[in-house]
Parts: structure tokens; C-alpha cells; sequence
């Protein structure tokens, strides 16, 4: 098991060298001045700008090889260049957004995979029966429904209407708090630092703000999960060494834990480790909605706007998260069945 | 009986949101939410309308503009936009001929006198002194980021020889230093030579302790330039700026600092991301794309400010926006026109509509000799139904053609809706009173029959015989742009079977892309001033180097140099106003008979806030809210 | 045919069938029901005027229109076969091509699985939402590049799961069973293993037809993804989210610009996810004959 791990991670650099050079690839289709138009949004700058000046200077027009040799020497040194629609280095944004999206996925997360599972299970265990039904449609006008208009229609009702669940991370009071020198920030994950710095009022404003995005994107998701769970709990409660369990006179409620769901999870865990990824895209629209200033956000301010250090750097780092997710769900699989040959 | 319970509880649950008289949210705190983005904060690099508003509030400059207030109780439009009535700020007397402090001397040159008023502190605890305004001006011309705003300075301080630093050390050092690049080369001798020929004595501290601009020959607006609401008159405090890294004022090492980050990375200048100004905010934090924070600074010169802390916080999303403001957790917002009705009529809520504005956004601009090269939208580049030729735009019946195509009144009353707009015609904005003439004798007016009997005159007829097909591009997102495309595809398209156009949408990238090389057949984009002044328009819209009408093409571009420029260099060569509104009516005439721009109807400005806001100033020229006036109260 | 019928038997099948065959009439009707204003541009949705106000359902306009006077409700039948065109496309090539991958993969084992999971892993780096929109961007904006895209980075999950089951299945009694019994790959393959694998891969499929839809919606709101004005459901949707929240005082104002489009995606969506339920049910053997 070791050994495959550590291979896994050897890996890791050429896989995420396979990604860069396919954007890289993908940006060349661009022409020089569209690359350059990130830094030109207001006219009045383009009244001084020789763009062939530009362009020389940007290495625009030299053979891609050199431009990439160019770039990926900076990557080296950790200078990821500077992201135009952040206002600040790429690795700068990243480290600012980086925590109020983990912050967002860490609680999303638990919710999802843990309520998918139980909602499945659950859902399969009673096939056929009322409860079944009811929450397979819960799960699926979820799922059908557009991430935004969820979002929108649940801020209007419970902040618009009640009052209750407000936009942003925090409110004025909590801001001015976090900032000030007694509050300590050791990871950026706000809720955490509250716990840490023994702030109850900040913890408390946090996680009112969380709750709309949160439930926002569980309910969202709960859909995919539930179906691969109870569509897989139903294959593992006919199989043979489950009735075999029954006959010999075990509780139900053993039978499943104990064999039932176990088998029932190889699916799930694939599943679950597409949610890491789905999570990823899911705040896209979900921070852009709830004014949260993460990853999410940045990336589609981005895009937007042809930022393309920022769209690089965002990859590199995405890449590397999500191979690591990877890893973490080959390695489940192995642990939860043996018959799995790892090598 | 259960049930009128909860009703009722439903009832009061909801009521209660909409309260009459609703309790000031945080008294002593303003927030506003807007959605635009934060540059630099370093005064001579900035050029934005974000960056702008930031320096507005925590930086002051030698003098500034009167202004009006318009609140929930009053619209007073009392501001002016006239150099008589600029009012002293960091100086103690407005320079005018009157008091003596505009000389004019017979060589033709010009100086302008200010005396430096005594105790203004810093934020950061330096005393204000004469040597601070000088190092100011030095600094930001010697930087000249390109993409800046320093030509407004250079232009005439060099008795408008040159738009560029790069222009003037060539030609003080008689070396070519390829568009400024080779000046980071420079040895200290080279240095020296050029700061002491071209840049001291533009800007010097008398014995008496004021500041002197020297300039070469007239230049009308120059006073309005140095205006609070430009950033680039902004001052700095000269031994703070040294502390933070800058220029030490030396004549032998100032390239070090020219153009940082080649005028593409902000943060490559010192004053990035600090600021120390001597205006009634300061700096409490600023986190690039979430918000931006002031406190009030006690120490201020005049009064200190009513309210304490202004919360400036980015939001994109419109509904989150609206919703943070109906509820009182907002004071002011941003609101687009199209979503006006959604404020109006919100109790608690007050919209000012039919304010002025200086602007001429958006106009529409037809390229002469297109660019064929990779162009996909001339079609086959020839005289064709299904193409256009490069020429297409160079006859003037055809320019006109368009001008009576377009359907001016539908696009205020249905696109502008309850913003409202007005009809101007160029280059010159109706804001300017003076040097606008209001002859209905020059306007196009929506006339498909005129339009008609354009077209068939068109290229001696050959445009109606053989038809034409191409494509109109308009910026993705915005949607007024759309309408523009599409209102001049309707009515072509009506007028000869023969006629196509072809409307699509583009990112802002590919949008510059192809204004630039010029591909466009008709581009639409906008200026807002930079200083009220007539001259920042017909520059952009009517020179042979303007920024947008450099960019319509060769026959066009011929056409301004032999007979715009001329009027331009006229008007400027001038101070008295009277004759520089003959000479700019003069243009506008022209420019009716040229037609060479497509002049589209302006909205209104207007402004959306809460009751509780009082004392938001107003002048057309501020970049956004003046915040030392406000003050939250009922009255 | 004994599927059909058994899945017309299963209560909410039936109603995704019905759902389905509603959409599908609707598509193939979409010239009748809503004659284009431009003949060679159908999907381009008519405008009556500027206005940016939308404005409630009436005879002419009987959805009403949305901002921009867009009609509703020719943008509605349209979208529906914008709908069946990006959904079956990308399903069907994207699920394709992952069957292949995935199924090459777990057979071969060894380097090329190595090799091919690593390549998996690069496309999965690319954050689907964000990717899209890059490639659209780039590519331009229209639905031939949406689609692209969503192929291009929407292939990978089939490739996993169908590895990921033939993985398991490949140690399970009854293949070992018949390797022993002398049983060659290619059997083996399409005999055993596959026709196992292959049900999350199916329902996966279902769900994803819908999702799809979402997805296209999201990228329009986005600002990537169909053109403005262009029949799409995405895209109208995208446009009404300025307008949720109504008038003060009226916050159902302007229910018909979001009701209406959600709806057509929600039912289209809630229709596929039903049949590929009761899809599933039907057609898994070891249900048959079990209680």
C-alpha cells in the first residue's frame, strides 16, 4: 500500500505538467493583442499604450516552446505572475481565497456525502415503500433545479423576506472584529480562527452566514449521491452472502452495517470523491451568489476577463488538490475491498 | 382559531421587514455597494474611475470644485464646472488673472502661482510643505506610466509639444529610446541633463514659499487638470513617499522609477498598496476585489468628517445588492438603469433621476479603409451582396445613410426607460454649456426616407445595385450595446432587400482586439472626462492621434489631421472662452457635415440612496461619492 | 419490449415516459408552435422592442416577454430542442468515449491503465465550470463550443465508474467461475462483465441528461455560455435572476421570467431522472424474481 502511494505521488508532477500544457496549448489560440486586453478595460488607458511594445516586451510573439519554457521558470520560483481581476499575485489570490473556499466546501461536504449516504441507504432499505419515493423527489427537484435559481430564491425568502440568513461571509460587526489586531487569523478559515481566538460572536455571525450557501449546495447535490447509494445498496442487499446473513438469524440492522453498506460503498466512494470535484464547480455559482470572495469567484472573474495568469495558476492548483482527492479515493477503495488488486 | 394565529404571526413576521421609519442602521458608518474594481493607489499611476474614487477621498489637490448636494431632502445643482470659480484647497488662493497670479508674459508663456497653505498634516504625521507639491508633479511626470494619465500634465507643461516622457527625452537627449523602453539605460549624466533641462523648471518653490507651473505657451484648462477629482493632482508627502521606496528627488537616478511594471503590473509601483494623503479619510484596509475601508482622520485641516468609517464593498451580483440595501445594511448602491423600477417605490429608499453628466457613452464610429486581413466580418471584402469592400465607410453618403438609420427617440424612451436620456451630437457634450451648440439644424434624426435617398446616392449608386452583407459586433454583457446593433440591422435590412448585417456578440478581449486593428466596420465604445474641459473630448473623438478617432481608419484619420487639428491647436491657443466656443461650434458644425461618428443618445445620471443619507455632494466631474459632507439623520 | 411494458407498469416511470414524449412532441413541433420571425435563424428569439422591463403574460406574448422584450415562450419551445440536441450530443459522445477509456483500463491493467487513469486524472483536474468557460471563451461563444467543452471535460466520470465496477466485478465468484471454466476475454467481456458494469454507467447517463441542461444553464449565467437572445432555457433563466426579487411591495412582479423556464428545465430534468430510475429497477437482473 505504501508503495503505491508514494508512486501515486511521483506522479502527481507529470500529471499536473500534463494539464498546464494542455491550457497552455489551448490559450495559443488566442492572438497576441487579446491576450493583452486584460490590462485594457478602460479606453483612456489605451491612449498611451503601444501594443507593439507590449507585445515585444510579453514575449507575445515568440515560439510557444520559449514562452513556456519562459513561464514555467517562474512557476519554478513561485512567481505566478499577477492576476489583473484579483488586483493582486496569483499566489497572493490564491492564498487570500483559498480558506473561505475551503471553509465553504468543509462544511458543505460533511452535509453531502454524509446525508447522500444516509439518504440512500435509507431510501434503499425501504424500496418501494413512502419514504423511498418521498425522498428520491426531494433529492430530485434538488438536483433539477439550477444551482442560482435555488441560491437566489433561498436568499430572497430567508434574508429578503425573514431577515435571518444575510449575504457575505460576515456581517459589519464580525468584519471589524476579525480584522483588529486582538483577533488572531491562524488559518483564514474564519469559523476555525473563532473557535481558536474563543470568539463565540464571530463564530456565531460565520456560521449564519454559511447556512444559506451551505444548505444551497447540499441540497443540490444530495440527488447524485443518493442514487448511486441506493441504487448500490439494492445490488449489495440481494446478494446471496446477505440473505445467507439473514438466514442465519442476524438482526437486520447488522446485516446491514456490517455487510450490507461496506459493499454498498465502492460506488459511493467513487462518487464521493466526484463530489470534491463537483464541490469545486458548485462554488463557482455559489460564492458569486453569496458574495463569498473565494476561489470560486476568482475563477469566473477570470474567465471573464481573460486573466490568463490567474486561469493558469488556478489550474496548477486545482490540479493538485484534485489529485490528491484522487489518490485518497484509490486508496479507500482498497481499504474497503481487499479483492481490489492494487497492483 | 389556531389558524388566524398563525396567520397573524405570518403577518407580522412579514410586516415587520417593511417598517416606515426604519431604525439608522450604524449610525456613525456608511456602506456603500458598488461593483467596480480597485487599481493602485498610487496617484500618479492611477487612471480608473475605482482607483480615482479611493484618492478622491483620502488625497486633496491645490484646489477643487464647488459643489451641489443632492440628498433625499434637496437637489441642489448649485456645483459649477468653471475655472472662475475653483475653489482653494491645499492652496490658499485660487491663481486667477485678477489676483496676479496668472502672469502671461510676451514670449507666450505662462505661470500659474499658488501659495501652500500652512498646518495641513498627513495621515502618516508629516507637515504639508511646498517642496511636496513640487516633488508631486516631478515624480508623476518622470514615471509616465504608459496606459497613465500623465500626458494631461506633460502635455502642458511642454507647451503642448509632447503626450509622452519618452517624446521629450528624445529630443532633449537626441537619442531614440524606442518608445521609452531604453530609458531604464540611462546613465546618471543623461539623467541629470534631462531633469535639468525639461523638468525643473517646470514646477519650483519660491523664496516666499508658493509654487510656480511654468508653462511654455497658453493652455486653457489647465487649472481644471489640477482639480480635486483628478487623481494626478493629488499630493504626496515627499519624505514619506522616499520612506516607502520612492524616487528621492535626485536628478541623476530618477529612470529607476519611470514606467514600473511597464504601466501592466500596478503593483510594481511603491505606492501600490499604500496611501497617506491629507484629506479627511484615511486608509483602514484595502482587500483587493472584497472592499475597501476608511476611518475617519482626526487630524484633518478643516472640520473632521460627520461619519466615522465608510465601508466600500464589491458586490457583483445584482439581487444580493438589492437586497443588502432594501433592507437598511447599505447606504448606497449601484444600480444600472435597466433595474431602476426595482428601487423605486421602496420606502426608506430615495432616487434622484435627471442629474447632469459629462460623457459622451456610448458613440458609434465608422472605420474607413478596413483592415482585410483576417477580418471575418467584410464577408468576401468586396463589392459583393455578400461582402464589403475596405473603402466601404470612406463615402460620406453612405456615413450619413446609417446616421438616419438609427432610432434615436426609441432608444431613450424604451432602452434609457425611466433613467431617461437626451439627444447630443459631437464631440462636444452638451454638459458644457458655453461651447455647445444646441442648433437642431445638426442633428440626425431618424428618417428612413432621407436614409433611403442617401443610400442610392451611395458610391454613385453602387451599394443599392449591388448590395451588401457584414457583420456588427457588440461587447457581450452589454446590453445597450446590443440594441444599437440591432436597431441599425432592422432598419438596413428594411431598406433593400439587398442589404444584410449580421449582429454578434464578443468578449471585451476580442471586442479591443479588433477596434485596434482596425477591423470594425462600426464600433461603438465611450469617454467619460477626465477634466472638464472640451478639449479632453475632441481629442479623443476628432484628432489624428485621438485615442478612438486614431482608430477609424486612413481616409478618416487624413480628414481630422487637415481639418480638426487645426481648429484644436486654435482653441487651445487661446484662454478666452468666448472665442474658444466659436472655434469648438465651429468643429461641431463640421462634424455634422463629416458625419464620421454615429452621436447616440446620452442617459441621465442619477443616484439611488437611503432617506437617512444627507449632504452627498454633487458635481458631474466626481469620480464617485465625496464622503467628508455625508451625514446619516432624518430630516 | 417486455422492458417497455414493465416500465409503463412502474408508476413513476410512466410519468417520466409521459414527460419525455411530451418534450419530445414539443420539440419536433417547435416550427408550428412557434413560426420563426427570421427564417434562417430560428433559434433567434423575436423581440418586440428595447424595453428592458419584462412584461407579463398577454395574448401575443402568452409566457410574456423577459428583459429585452424577449418572448417567452417562443424561447421555451425552442429551448426544447436546444435541449435534446446539447444533452443527447454530449451524453452520448462523452459517455462513449469514457465506456472506452474506463473499459480499456480496467482490462488491460498494467501501464496503459496507469498511463490512462493519469490522463483521466489531468482532464479531472480542470475544474468543469471553469474549464468550460475558458474553452468557450476562447473557442467562442455559441452551442457548438459549449458542447465541445462539456465533451471534452465531462467524459472522465463515465470512465471511472466503468472502471471502477469492472474492477470489482472482475474478482466476483461468478467471472472467476467462468475463467476457470475456460471462458476467453472477449467473452468474458461482453458476456459477464459488462452487461454488470454498465448499470451506474446508465444511470449515470440519465442523470446526466438533465445535468446537462443545468450545466448549460450555469455556464449562461456565467456569462459563457449560449448567446444572448439565443432560445435556450440556460439562457433565459440567466437573464431573470436581475429580476427575482420583483417590485418593492410585488415581489412576484415578474414571476413568469423565472417560473416559466424553470419549470421546462426542472420537468425535463425530473423526467429523465424518473425513466432512468425505473430503468434501472427493470433492468437489473438480480432483481428479477426477488421479493
Amino acid at each position: 500500500m505504501l508503495a503505491y502511494i508514494i508512486r501515486r505521488l511521483l506522479i502527481l508532477p507529470v500529471v499536473v505538467l500534463g494539464c498546464i500544457i494542455l491550457v497552455f496549448a489551448v490559450m495559443q489560440l488566442l492572438s497576441p493583442y487579446e491576450r493583452l486586453s486584460i490590462y485594457c478595460s478602460n479606453p483612456a488607458e489605451l491612449k498611451n499604450i503601444d501594443f507593439d511594445v507590449l507585445i515585444e516586451r510579453y514575449g507575445l510573439n515568440d515560439p510557444i516552446y520559449s514562452q513556456f519554457a519562459d513561464w514555467f521558470w517562474k512557476v519554478m520560483h513561485g512567481e505566478l505572475g499577477w492576476s489583473q481581476s484579483a488586483a493582486r499575485p496569483v499566489m497572493g489570490a490564491f492564498m487570500r481565497f483559498m480558506p473561505v473556499s475551503a471553509e465553504l466546501a468543509l462544511w458543505s461536504a460533511l452535509p453531502i456525502i454524509l446525508g447522500g449516504i444516509w439518504l440512500g441507504s435509507l431510501s434503499a432499505v425501504k424500496h418501494n415503500k413512502p419514504i423511498d419515493h418521498i425522498t428520491r423527489i426531494f433529492a430530485i427537484t434538488g438536483w433539477s433545479l439550477p444551482t442560482f435559481v435555488a441560491g437566489l430564491l433561498g436568499l430572497f425568502l430567508f434574508y429578503g423576506i425573514l431577515g435571518w440568513f444575510p449575504p457575505g461571509q460576515l456581517g459589519l460587526g464580525a468584519s471589524a472584529i476579525v480584522r483588529s489586531s486582538q483577533f488572531v487569523n491562524y488559518t483564514g478559515i474564519i469559523t476555525l480562527d473563532a473557535v481558536l481566538n474563543w470568539n463565540w460572536y464571530v463564530f456565531g455571525d460565520a456560521v449564519r452566514h454559511l447556512f444559506l450557501p451551505v444548505f444551497t449546495l447540499a441540497y443540490v447535490s444530495w440527488a447524485m449521491l443518493l442514487r448511486v447509494m441506493r441504487a448500490s445498496m439494492l445490488e449489495t442487499l440481494r446478494q446471496d452472502y446477505v440473505t445467507t446473513a439473514r438466514a442465519k438469524g442476524l438482526e437486520e440492522r447488522v446485516v446491514i452495517k456490517k455487510h450490507a453498506r461496506r459493499n454498498a460503498l465502492i460506488p459511493a466512494v467513487t462518487i464521493a470523491g466526484v463530489t470534491v470535484a463537483f464541490l469545486f464547480n458548485g462554488l463557482v455559482i455559489t460564492e458569486t451568489i453569496f458574495d463569498f470572495h473565494g476561489l470560486g469567484r476568482w475563477a469566473a472573474r477570470a474567465a471573464q476577463t481573460f486573466d490568463l495568469p490567474a486561469l493558469l495558476g488556478y489550474l496548477l492548483f486545482n490540479g493538485v488538490l484534485i489529485v490528491f482527492a484522487n489518490l485518497i479515493v484509490d486508496v479507500m477503495y482498497a481499504y474497503i475491498d481487499p479483492r481490489v488488486r492494487l497492483e | 382559531m389556531k389558524r388566524i394565529w398563525l396567520l397573524s404571526l405570518a403577518l407580522v413576521l412579514v410586516l415587520s421587514v417593511f417598517t416606515l421609519g426604519q431604525e439608522i442602521t450604524n449610525p456613525d458608518t456608511i456602506v456603500r455597494i458598488e461593483y467596480g474594481t480597485i487599481n493602485t493607489l498610487d496617484p500618479a499611476y492611477s487612471y480608473d474611475t475605482s482607483s480615482g474614487a479611493v484618492i478622491f477621498n483620502i488625497m486633496e489637490n491645490l484646489i477643487m470644485w464647488p459643489a451641489g448636494v443632492v440628498d433625499a431632502d434637496e437637489t441642489d445643482l448649485s456645483y459649477s464646472l468653471a475655472t472662475a470659480d475653483l475653489l482653494p484647497m491645499l492652496a490658499t488662493v485660487t491663481p486667477l488673472v485678477d489676483n496676479g497670479l496668472i502672469v502671461t508674459y510676451p514670449d507666450g508663456s505662462i505661470t500659474y502661482q499658488f501659495p501652500i497653505r500652512k498646518g495641513v498634516k498627513f495621515h502618516e504625521g508629516g507637515s504639508l510643505t511646498p517642496e511636496d507639491v513640487e516633488y508631486t508633479f516631478e515624480r508623476g511626470m518622470l514615471q509616465d506610466r504608459d496606459g497613465g494619465p500623465q500626458w494631461m500634465l506633460i502635455e502642458p507643461l511642454s507647451g503642448s509639444k509632447y503626450g509622452r516622457l519618452y517624446q521629450w527625452v528624445n529630443d532633449v537627449l537626441g537619442i531614440d529610446t524606442e518608445k521609452g523602453t531604453l530609458i531604464e539605460d540611462l546613465t546618471p549624466e543623461q539623467q541629470t541633463k534631462f531633469y535639468n533641462e525639461a523638468i525643473d523648471p517646470l514646477v519650483e518653490v519660491t523664496t516666499t514659499g508658493d509654487v510656480v507651473f511654468h508653462l511654455a505657451a497658453p493652455y486653457p484648462p489647465f487649472l481644471t487638470i489640477l482639480a480635486h477629482a483628478g487623481n494626478w493632482g493629488a499630493i504626496l508627502d515627499k519624505e514619506w513617499v522616499i520612506e516607502q521606496g520612492g524616487w528621492d528627488g535626485a536628478a541623476d537616478d530618477w529612470a529607476a522609477w519611470y514606467n514600473p511594471g511597464g504601466g501592466q503590473a500596478a503593483e510594481a509601483s511603491e505606492l501600490y498598496d499604500v496611501i497617506n494623503g491629507t484629506g479627511p479619510y484615511m486608509l483602514d484596509h484595502w482587500d483587493p476585489g472584497v472592499d475597501v475601508v476608511y476611518e475617519r482622520f482626526d487630524g484633518y485641516w478643516r472640520e473632521p468628517a460627520a461619519i466615522k468609517t465608510v465601508v466600500n464593498k464589491k458586490i457583483q451580483e445584482w439581487s444580493a445588492r438589492l437586497l443588502l440595501f432594501g433592507r437598511g445594511d447599505a447606504d448606497i448602491c449601484s444600480v444600472d438603469p435597466q433595474y431602476l423600477t426595482q428601487v423605486m417605490g421602496q420606502p426608506g429608499i430615495v432616487t434622484t433621476l435627471n442629474l447632469p453628466t459629462l460623457g459622451l457613452n456610448p458613440a458609434g464610429f465608422f472605420t474607413s479603409d478596413l483592415n482585410l486581413q483576417g477580418n471575418d466580418l467584410v464577408g468576401s471584402g468586396k463589392w459583393a451582396e455578400d461582402g464589403i469592400p475596405s473603402e466601404f465607410f470612406n463615402d460620406l453618403h453612405l456615413r450619413k445613410a446609417f446616421a438616419y438609420s438609427f432610432e434615436y427617440q426609441t432608444y431613450i424612451d424604451e432602452v434609457l426607460g425611466v433613467a431617461g436620456g437626451y439627444r447630443t451630437h459631437g464631440p462636444v457634450p452638451k454638459a458644457f454649456g458655453w461651447a455647445y451648440d444646441d442648433d437642431p439644424a445638426i442633428y440626425y434624426n431618424f428618417d428612413i426616407e432621407k436614409a433611403t435617398a442617401e443610400m442610392k446616392l451611395a458610391w454613385d449608386g453602387k451599394v443599392w445595385d449591388s448590395g451588401f452583407t457584414f457583420t456588427l459586433l457588440y461587447n457581450e454583457g452589454n446590453q445597450g450595446r446590443k440594441v444599437i446593433a440591432e436597431i441599425l440591422e432592422k432598419n438596413i435590412e428594411s431598406m433593400n432587400p439587398k442589404f444584410h448585417i449580421d449582429v454578434r456578440g464578443v468578449p471585451w478581449a476580442s471586442y479591443l482586439d479588433r477596434m485596434v486593428t482596425e477591423q470594425m466596420p462600426l464600433f461603438v465604445i465611450g469617454w467619460l472626462a477626465d477634466f472638464p474641459d472640451p478639449h479632453n473630448f475632441v481629442i479623443p473623438f476628432a484628432s489624428s492621434t485621438g485615442t478612438f478617432s486614431g482608430w477609424q481608419g486612413k481616409t478618416l484619420v487624413a480628414m481630422f489631421a487637415e481639418k480638426y487639428d487645426p481648429l484644436i491647436s486654435a482653441a487651445m491657443a487661446t484662454s478666452v472662452q468666448a472665442e474658444r466656443a466659436v472655434i469648438y461650434k465651429q468643429i461641431e458644425h463640421i462634424s455634422y457635415d463629416d458625419c464620421y461618428d454615429l452621436w447616440l443618445p446620452q442617459v441621465n445620471g442619477y443616484r439611488v440612496q437611503r432617506d437617512w443619507v444627507q449632504g452627498y455632494a454633487f458635481n458631474p466631474i466626481f469620480p464617485d461619492v465625496y464622503y467628508y459632507s455625508v451625514y446619516k439623520a432624518y430630516e | 419490449m417486455t422492458t417497455f411494458l414493465k416500465l409503463i407498469k412502474n408508476p413513476l416511470g410512466l410519468i417520466g415516459l409521459v414527460l419525455l414524449v411530451f418534450f419530445i412532441v414539443i420539440g419536433i413541433l417547435a416550427p408550428v408552435l412557434a413560426p420563426p420571425a427570421w427564417e434562417n435563424e430560428p433559434y433567434r428569439i423575436p423581440r418586440d422592442g428595447y424595453s428592458s422591463v419584462p412584461k407579463p403574460p398577454s395574448p401575443e406574448h402568452p409566457f410574456g416577454t423577459a428583459e429585452g422584450q424577449y418572448d417567452i415562450y417562443y424561447g421555451i419551445v425552442w429551448g426544447t430542442r436546444t435541449a435534446w440536441t446539447v444533452s443527447l450530443i454530449v451524453v452520448g459522445i462523452s459517455a462513449l468515449v469514457g465506456i472506452v477509456i474506463g473499459s480499456v483500463a480496467a482490462f488491460y491493467g498494467g501501464v496503459l491503465d496507469e498511463v490512462l487513469m493519469r490522463i483521466t486524472d489531468i482532464f479531472y483536474a480542470f475544474p468543469f465550470l471553469v474549464g468550460a468557460m475558458v474553452l468557450t471563451t476562447i473557442l467562442g461563444r455559441g452551442l457548438t463550443n459549449v458542447m465541445v467543452a462539456l465533451v471534452v471535460l465531462g467524459w472522465m466520470g463515465y470512465a471511472r465508474l466503468i472502471r471502477g465496477d469492472i474492477l470489482q466485478i472482475r474478482e466476483a465468484d461468478y467471472v472467476q467461475a467462468a475463467r476457470a471454466a475456460g471462458a476467453n476475454s472477449l467473452r468474458l467481456i461482453l458476456r459477464h462483465i459488462l452487461p454488470n458494469a454498465i448499470w451506474p454507467v446508465v444511470v449515470q447517463g440519465t442523470m446526466s441528461m438533465g445535468s446537462i441542461v443545468i450545466t448549460a444553464a450555469a455556464l449562461s449565467f456565467l456569462g459563457v455560455g449560449a448567446p444572448l437572445g439565443y432560445a435556450d432555457w440556460g439562457q433565459l433563466i440567466s437573464y431573470a435572476r436581475n429580476w427575482i426579487l420583483g417590485l418593492y411591495g410585488n415581489p412576484l412582479a415578474y414571476w413568469y421570467v423565472v417560473i416559466y423556464p424553470s419549470i421546462a428545465i426542472t420537468l425535463f430534468c425530473l423526467s429523465w431522472n424518473l425513466v432512468g430510475d425505473a430503468l434501472r429497477d427493470i433492468l437489473d437482473p438480480r432483481l428479477r424474481g426477488t421479493r
